[in-house]
């Protein structure tokens, strides 16, 4: 076993660049890194030190304080955010969760008022229109003895009194 | 089993201590808004993403369980806010408004201030070098050898954030660093002594 400690050159290193990988390679490495990170063997590797030349800057100043002031912004907004996912579960929510099922139940009710509390009607009160229907009733009747008569006339007979004899 | 310092800190800030996530602020800026900056190439990116990621862990307090080590679930957070920008970024390549300048156009910062201009050129040079040879790694060597060399967090930690088992994650980095050496065999410390002198 590998003492962690104890550097060594790791595979493929900078003696043979482009050597490819094999299974048995893999192993290798497994073996030769035995570190939480494998530094102390990293560190003697040029190619280990050669990566320090890419560098990055540092964030602003002002990075800090932004971040702060959005978490305080975020902070401040959450009383209202909470305010309102509580009045959401209260009784509220019928109004706005089931809107629809609330406008349709309270229709319903308004109509059944509306029908409900309108005076019932006394039968004897409804008038009806009588003079009307003896008027037409009058008309008839003379209608139908202009026409008995007219065929009594072109027939030579009188409707009435052959079937008075020939009853059918 | 005690619970780490950073973890401590967080559970006062679920108890709404806004001085212990300040200090937690003040302790992960840099490594995760350089970061970012390495996996996005981009500062103004970098920012606005770093500036995303304390949010969300703002955000998240409620919620927070201190089961993992706080950094690597500091790191899950910036990892899938950066691997996102990126997905969407390649996306909208050739959409890049004139100022969402890349690194590659931005003037390289540089690990020594030296005063030498000639030297300080080597430097940019090399640094260009090393930057495009890791960006050119697969997406999970690349995210690997970031977390690895740069950030310094252990086998495990990166096992954690990349879904790898802790061979696996050395052998990703073996693979990643075989190629890196191959890529910039040229610029090996003989090389670079020759071109200084």
């Amino acid at each position: 076993m590998t003492n962690e400690n104890q550097k060594q050159p790791l595979p493929g290193d900078a003696s043979m660049p482009g050597k490819p990988v094999t299974p048995s390679g893999q192993e290798d490495l497994a073996r030769a890194l035995p570190a939480e990170r494998g530094d102390s063997l990293l560190d003697d590797d040029p190619l280990w030190r050669m990566l320090d030349d890419w560098d990055v800057s540092a964030p602003t100043a002002a990075f800090d304080a932004q971040v702060m002031a959005r978490v305080r912004q975020e902070a401040d907004a959450e009383p209202r955010t909470k305010a309102a996912a509580a009045g959401s579960t209260g009784w509220t929510s019928w109004f706005t969760g089931h809107w629809w099922a609330t406008g349709a139940a309270l229709a319903s009710v308004l109509l059944a008022i509306v029908l409900f509390q309108r005076p019932a009607q006394d039968i004897s009160e409804l008038t009806f229109p009588t003079d009307m229907t003896m008027e037409i009733s009058a008309q008839q009747v003379d209608t139908t003895l202009e026409d008995l008569e007219i065929l009594e006339e072109l027939y030579g007979f009188a409707p009435v009194e052959e079937l008075q004899r020939n009853p059918l | 089993m005690a619970l780490e310092a950073d973890s401590q800190l967080m559970l006062r800030v679920q108890e709404g201590d806004e001085e212990s996530f300040a200090t937690l602020l003040q302790r992960f800026r840099v490594p995760i808004w350089q970061f970012l900056h390495r996996m996005v190439q981009n500062q103004a990116v970098a920012e606005e993403l770093a500036q995303e990621v304390f949010l969300r862990v703002y955000r998240s307090r409620a919620t927070y369980e201190p089961s993992a080590k706080f950094s690597t679930w500091l790191y899950r957070i910036a990892t899938h806010l950066a691997l996102n920008h990126l997905r969407d970024s390649k996306n909208d390549r050739g959409n890049i408004s004139a100022d969402e300048q890349t690194d590659e156009q931005a003037p390289l910062q540089l690990a020594s201030k030296d005063p030498s201009i000639e030297d300080r050129l080597l430097r940019a040079a090399r640094a260009e070098r090393i930057r495009g040879a890791i960006d050119a790694l697969p997406e999970k060597q690349r995210l690997a050898v970031i977390l690895h060399k740069y950030q310094e967090l252990d086998y495990r930690q990166i096992g954690d954030l990349i879904g790898a088992s802790e061979s696996a994650v050395k052998s990703l980095l073996f693979r990643a660093y075989d190629t890196l050496r191959t890529r910039l065999a040229d610029l090996a410390p003989t090389n670079a002594t020759k071109l200084a002198g």
